[in-house]
């Protein structure tokens, strides 16, 4: 991964913290996003709202979790997809 | 010059204020009520000034230009930074004259901390600040260490900077009581595979080598178990602080319990000064 992707994530996620941008986020994301320099992986990953690819991506784990409080993911799907890689981890190993 | 009147740590964890039904009622009540006796010690002690010994989570600062250690100088710190957190809006006090002089002894010190003249305070400082009940005219200077974005600082800088703000605080001639307040911790995890987990183990034994006089073991144990506890254990950096800060005081555990419906180990430790 690399530390563009990983900072423009984070900053997507940082900077959507405040109430005003994340309207304008929500409203037009594929616009918004043409402001972050990411990879088409890693957008494709946001754009799904794929949790455990953008934790792979390199997200901040707190921001990660923030982001998706404020993108209103129900918990036990958030707490999910993160569990998964769990097991994702240990068939790798 | 001041003397300390009161030394804390407490968790912060979130949950307490975002889903405090999530845990038994028992539990969340012993536990609230602990952080109000918290709150009243510190009132008896009757400070003329906090210092605030935490970590933001990335609401001020970004990986643009991250501090590794982070000095408040304000006359006011306005929160909740975060939009989602339920915490009613405050604007707590600042001791901006404090705020230079920690800033201004480190450096003579050897530290080089960063600062901030316009730091917004999250649930890292405002939920003990709130479950407490700790008035918004108390001056505080927080002091705010990296624990959420590695590479870290270690266990035993923290240690350092601790007993480096311990010795600022007792040669400032600004006021005459200053109460100490450290955030975070103990074990959990955030935004990571293991979020809810926690680790009593490693709890137990790092609120028993806390309370101990010496120090290299509290500082190796940290070092080497912390992340291993969850990435939110990582906070136990800013218990290590305020260690140094107060020395060799007497220490008793207030509050520890094992709060899974809160994804932590909750707790508040006093240090008898």
């Amino acid at each position: 991964m690399s530390s563009t992707d990983r900072y423009y994530l984070n900053k997507l996620f940082y900077d959507t913290q405040r109430g005003e941008t994340l309207a304008t986020y929500r409203r037009d994301p594929g616009a918004f996003l043409d402001g972050y320099r990411l990879s088409s992986e890693v957008r494709e990953a946001v754009e799904s709202n794929d949790i455990g690819a953008m934790y792979r991506a390199g997200a901040n784990p707190y921001l990660l979790r923030y982001y998706c409080v404020n993108m209103q993911v129900p918990e036990p799907e958030f707490l999910g997809a993160l569990a998964a890689l769990r097991e994702l981890k240990s068939e790798e190993a | 010059v001041a003397e300390i009147v009161a030394a804390f740590a407490a968790s912060h964890v979130p949950l307490m204020v975002q889903r405090p039904e999530a845990a038994a009622v028992e539990q969340r009540e012993h536990a609230f009520g602990c952080f109000t006796a918290m709150g009243h010690r510190i009132a008896d002690a009757r400070p003329q000034a906090l210092v605030l010994i935490s970590n933001e989570h990335m609401q001020n600062f970004f990986l643009n230009n991250l501090p590794t250690v982070c000095v408040g100088m304000a006359d006011c710190y306005e929160g909740p930074i975060e939009s989602w957190i339920k915490l009613p809006h405050r604007m707590q006090r600042g001791d901006a004259e404090l705020g230079v002089h920690l800033f201004s002894r480190a450096l003579e010190d050897g530290f080089d901390p960063a600062r901030s003249l316009d730091l917004k305070l999250d649930h890292g400082t405002l939920a003990p600040l709130h479950l407490a009940g700790i008035d918004a005219d108390l001056p505080v200077a927080p002091i705010m260490f990296n624990n959420v974005e590695p590479p870290l600082p270690t266990m035993r800088r923290c240690l350092e900077w601790g007993e480096c703000i311990g010795r600022a605080v007792r040669d400032y001639a600004g006021v005459d009581r200053v109460a100490v307040l450290a955030t975070g911790g103990l074990s959990h995890d955030v935004g990571t595979p293991n979020m809810g987990a926690t680790d009593p183990a490693f709890d137990q034994e790092f609120l028993r080598l806390l309370g101990k006089e010496e120090t290299d073991e509290l500082v190796r144990f940290a070092q080497e178990r912390a992340s291993q506890a969850g990435n939110g254990t990582e906070e136990v950096r800013n218990w290590i602080v305020a260690r140094g800060i107060v020395g060799q005081a007497p220490m008793d555990v207030a509050l520890y319990d094992d709060i899974p419906a809160w994804y932590t180990g909750v707790s508040i430790v006093e240090w008898r000064i």
